[in-house]
């Protein structure tokens, strides 16, 4: 019995999932390795900077003068192409000097170059999806032989562009077709200046369209239409319905007008990025007050309960209240309510403008299968309270049956960190693949908790990856610009050797600790981003990934 | 929970060796798990298993007993336990300790692991072999492997030179 002898797809087990550091030596024993790592190693490539003028040095350039000449097998596992800041040496520069025509040269050149990358892009036989961040310094010719590709490319089926910078040349994108998906993020100006037009003629070419995303990067809240909106609204009434299932918009709400609505009757997934600044005026005062009363009654339950009652006291949504709440929300109501009347049950919906409205849509029908909360906040004109009666009564029992993947995370309002209570739910999605919550340390009886999880995580047969994020303390919701983690730091490294019993740093060069909980050992790998703190931690046994983030 | 008597079930290995198992342990593989429920009669004859030896199973054995009463993995989710796999190399000690053995027997673990469709063992092995390959040259892997270098010197070459692109991209 020998190494080779394995079966092709255990040998690929053992293969995938190597870095790629180690790939490209494994490819290097045999052709039947490097057979299984060909594909791994180059299914994504970077169209990026290369440098003619350094031509032998450049390892990038090396490699597409390989594809250009067809030396190289690579370029038949390439599925995905990214195209970024192409910025080849300014040639013009040095043949100036001495040409006396330099700028005929520069011409000719910029052909050659041109014909070299086309056969080069052309050598992809396999490629499916491109990605294209076009970038003022790209010059123009590269900008040419890209769409000249792209339009040309049958196996294309999935496009994202990214034009959020202004270019001075013009890229023209119409004649792509067959898509299955398309993302657009763009400016208001760009989109306005020809990028929707485009768009619209991409969608007109591809009656097999089922994914569409189309966002741009600085909405204005004052402006009524968002580009999804409005990409409809322009959109060449003589078009057969499309038969969207997948929908990712930035800023919540859509109007979802008419003509929107008979193109994504079967809509089975939808995203709806960030939220729209609302005015502050909107937040009630009383709310605040609200808060604050709330919060006393926190202090007083953690002085007394010890552990005995983590969950806070269970406030019933007042109906009266939840609909002037609502009212101040419009078109939120109005958005989820035409999903409901339009017989769309969603299957997935990440959505982070979590409001009453929605969760009255969402407790209207069962059968959802991915849910993603990921930052609930209080400034969205509720009480917060209510939100999370309406959720964990309401919502969640329609969907355990269903639920693959859960997230509910709220970085200030601990009402929706766990509790007996919510644990109590969770364990009833037996088909959960993922879950992420926030915890919050400082809640009576949070350690409990979590070690509950913790089992909770052990008794569900199909979770791989279980998340939790800290929420916030109270007192910390009032973040003003910039962060306040970066100085309560040294607070929470204390804070974490209250909570975990042995908690002791092993490796101080990678940071690295050890602590126990619920009778595993784990390491603990505080790291910081932009948001603060995250600990990661990978039990060791367990073949389920914990991790820690932030919220 | 008061189970019923655990019922044994009579396995042969392919060297005619037989094995009496309880049920449950038996079920980790998910190749017999449907073996059985295809069965509804109880029935005396044994389970023939031709593509395992006797010593392979005692060890294979050995892992299920040990692991019995946890949770199967869902099988629908291949993508993911890639991903999982990634992630994480560690084994847990009794695993390890489990898993040391010469490297003719390490493959035959995997291969009926494989076979007998028994997830949370293949993955060990799979993980142990790429432990083996950790920090080594193609040479040494080869040698370890016992593998012949089958490139032309041309090809080598090409490999090489796509490489210093492809490692730090």
């Amino acid at each position: 019995m020998e190494a080779l002898q394995l079966p092709p797809e255990v040998l690929h087990m053992i293969i995938t999932g190597q870095s790629r550091k180690k790939l490209v030596v494994l490819r290097q024993v045999c052709r039947t390795f490097n057979q299984i790592v060909e594909p791994l190693l180059f299914s994504t490539i970077t169209l990026t900077d290369f440098n003619t003028s350094n031509a032998p040095l450049d390892p990038f350039y090396n490699f597409l003068e390989s594809l250009a000449n067809g030396t190289t097998n690579a370029g038949a596992h390439v599925r995905n192409l990214l195209v970024m800041r192409v910025t080849p040496p300014d040639v013009s520069k040095t043949l100036d000097e001495t040409k006396a025509d330099g700028k005929n040269f520069k011409g000719d050149h910029e052909e050659k170059m041109k014909k070299w990358l086309l056969r080069a892009l052309g050598s992809l036989k396999s490629l499916r999806c491109v990605s294209w961040t076009p970038s003022n310094s790209d010059p123009q010719w590269i900008q040419d032989c890209i769409t000249q590709y792209l339009v040309q490319l049958p196996t294309l089926e999935e496009f994202n562009i990214k034009w959020i910078y202004k270019i001075s040349g013009k890229i023209r994108l119409d004649q792509i077709s067959n898509l299955k998906k398309l993302s657009v993020k763009g400016t208001t100006e760009i989109f306005r200046a020809g990028l929707l037009e485009q768009a619209i003629s991409i969608v007109s070419n591809s009656p097999n369209l089922t994914s569409l995303a189309m966002s741009d990067d600085d909405y204005d809240a004052s402006d009524d239409t968002s580009t999804f909106d409005l990409f409809f609204d322009v959109l060449p009434t003589s078009l057969p319905p499309l038969r969207l299932t997948e929908v990712i918009s930035s800023y919540f709400p859509l109007r979802l007008g008419e003509v929107a609505l008979q193109h994504v009757k079967g809509l089975k997934s939808l995203t709806l990025e960030g939220k729209p600044d609302e005015e502050p005026d909107d937040v009630d005062g009383n709310e605040e007050e609200d808060w604050e009363i709330n919060w006393a009654k926190d202090e007083e339950e953690d002085g007394e309960g010890k552990g005995s009652s983590p969950c806070r006291p269970k406030l019933q949504p007042n109906p009266v209240l939840v609909r002037q709440i609502q009212d101040r929300r419009p078109k939120s109501t109005a958005f989820w309510n035409k999903l409901r009347l339009s017989d769309i049950q969603l299957e997935r919906l990440h959505l982070e403008d979590v409001d009453h409205s929605a969760l009255g849509y969402l407790a209207s029908y069962n059968g959802l299968r991915a849910l993603h909360f990921p930052d609930i906040d209080a400034s969205r004109g509720a009480i917060v309270d209510h939100l999370t009666t309406t959720f964990f009564t309401e919502v969640l029992p329609m969907h355990v049956e269903t639920l693959e993947e859960l997230t509910v995370v709220s970085a200030y309002l601990p009402a929706w960190s766990l509790n007996a209570q919510i644990l109590n739910l969770f364990a009833q999605c037996k088909n959960l693949r993922t879950l992420h919550v926030s915890w919050e340390p400082n809640a009576a009886g949070s350690i409990k908790t979590l070690y509950s999880l913790l089992d909770l995580s052990k008794s569900l047969p199909c979770l791989q990856s279980l998340t939790i994020s800290f929420a916030y303390p109270r007192f910390m919701r009032v973040a003003p610009c910039g962060n306040p983690w970066i100085r309560r730091r040294d607070s929470y490294r204390k804070k974490a050797t209250e909570i975990f019993p042995g908690y002791e740093q092993v490796d101080k060069t990678k940071n690295l600790y050890m602590v126990e909980a619920g009778g595993l050992k784990f390491k603990l790998r505080p790291s910081e981003d932009s948001k603060g703190y995250r600990y990661q931690f990978a039990p060791p046994k367990a073949r389920k990934k914990v991790v820690w983030g932030d919220c | 929970m008061a189970a019923p008597a655990t019922q044994q079930i009579k396995i042969r290995c392919n060297d005619e060796k037989e094995f009496t198992v309880d049920r449950d342990v038996l079920e980790r593989s998910v190749l017999i798990k449907n073996m059985l429920e295809d069965v509804t009669e109880q029935q005396d004859a044994p389970i023939p298993l031709p593509n395992v030896s006797g010593p392979v199973m005692a060890k294979v054995l050995e892992y299920c007993t040990h692991h019995r009463g946890e949770p199967l993995p869902s099988a629908d989710t291949e993508q993911s336990q890639d991903e999982t796999r990634k992630r994480t190399t560690d084994i847990s000690e009794w695993d390890q300790k489990f898993i040391t053995v010469d490297q003719e027997m390490l493959f035959e673990i995997i291969l009926a692991a494989n076979y007998l469709d028994i997830k949370s063992l293949l993955d060990v092995g799979c993980k142990t072999v790429a432990n083996m390959i950790k920090g080594k040259t193609p040479e040494e892997i080869r040698k370890l492997f016992n593998i012949v270098n089958d490139f032309t010197p041309e090809e080598e070459a090409q490999i090489k030179k796509e490489n210093e692109w492809a490692e730090d991209r």
